[in-house]
């Protein structure tokens, strides 16, 4: 492919090297999280830093280099998700986002965030309230609240406009939140049970 | 003790969410301020989710990550070939 040599002579090696080590953990454990699966995991990252190689010559002056690889890796894991489950973004699929839950539960959290945090316990329960979301919401929840991405740069990578990106992340909350919401109240009924 | 919330309430939870990131168009913020001066169901919401995104934050950001072993090797490998190509 002469065309892209130019591209590969420009890229420097060593400059390429660093990169992977800075990113590699952190798109690795976002991949993770998207796709549910390590070597499906490991295939998006290897592909994701493939490209990012092939394309280093169009990247120079654009957006972030951690938005532009966030962007590759991402649309990656979208592909791997659509080619197993070719509905899994259709019409249908993220209507179902849309329906609130029955029940919305509304008790006190005597918690300081920060310190809840610490626990392993609510880590495992905010995981596996993730990897319950739709993929849909699941992305833009990560790259939102989890990585950090603003409105207007999850709208970017995505593609989606950034009303969709406030609506889905709104709906993906409602269900961490819930799942919290559970877990405060099944802990504190054992505190009142214990202390009974 | 557990509630659940009104339907009439369901309206204000985008905008709630909105609202925690500082993010909530002026007109519709007024509303809904006004919305939670008189509803303790809303004020509730948006306090338990302000604290489970701070929550997420402290937590799921800060997830130790170790990547398989020899994936970097792996990886420089792959695109070393394509180079060769
Ligand atoms: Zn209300």
């Amino acid at each position: 492919m002469p065309g892209q040599e130019g591209g590969m002579a420009a890229a420097d090696d060593q400059t390429f090297v660093a990169v992977i080590q800075e990113y590699a953990p952190r798109l690795y454990r976002h991949l993770l999280r998207l796709l549910q699966d390590p070597q499906d995991a490991e295939d998006a990252l290897q592909e994701t830093f493939l490209k990012a190689y092939q394309h280093l010559g169009d990247f120079r002056g654009q957006a972030r280099l951690s938005t532009w690889l966030y962007r590759i890796a991402t649309n990656e894991a979208l592909m791997q998700l659509r080619r197993k489950n070719p509905t899994i973004f259709s019409l249908e699929a993220l209507q179902g986002d849309d329906a609130y839950p029955d029940e919305i539960l509304l008790n006190q959290w005597q918690i300081l965030p920060e310190q809840a945090a610490l626990s392993a316990e609510m880590r495992q329960v905010l995981e596996r309230a993730v990897q319950r979301l739709s993929p849909a919401l699941r992305v833009v929840f990560l790259l939102r609240d989890v990585e950090g991405f603003s409105t207007r740069e999850t709208a970017e990578i995505l593609g989606i406009s950034s009303d969709a990106v406030k609506t889905r992340l709104s709906r993906a909350r409602l269900r961490l939140r819930e799942a919290l919401a559970r877990y405060f109240q099944g802990s504190a009924s054992q505190r009142s049970e214990a202390a009974l | 003790m557990s509630r659940s919330m009104s339907s009439a309430c369901r309206q204000w939870l985008d905008p709630i969410s909105q609202y925690v990131d500082g993010e909530l168009e002026e007109e519709l913020c007024e509303a809904l301020e006004a919305h939670l001066q008189h509803c303790p169901d809303c004020r509730l919401y948006l306090d338990t989710l302000a604290k489970t995104v701070r929550i997420v934050r402290a937590s799921l950001r800060e997830v130790p990550i170790e990547l398989p072993s020899d994936l970097q090797e792996r990886i420089l490998r792959r695109v070393r070939e394509a180079k060769s190509k």
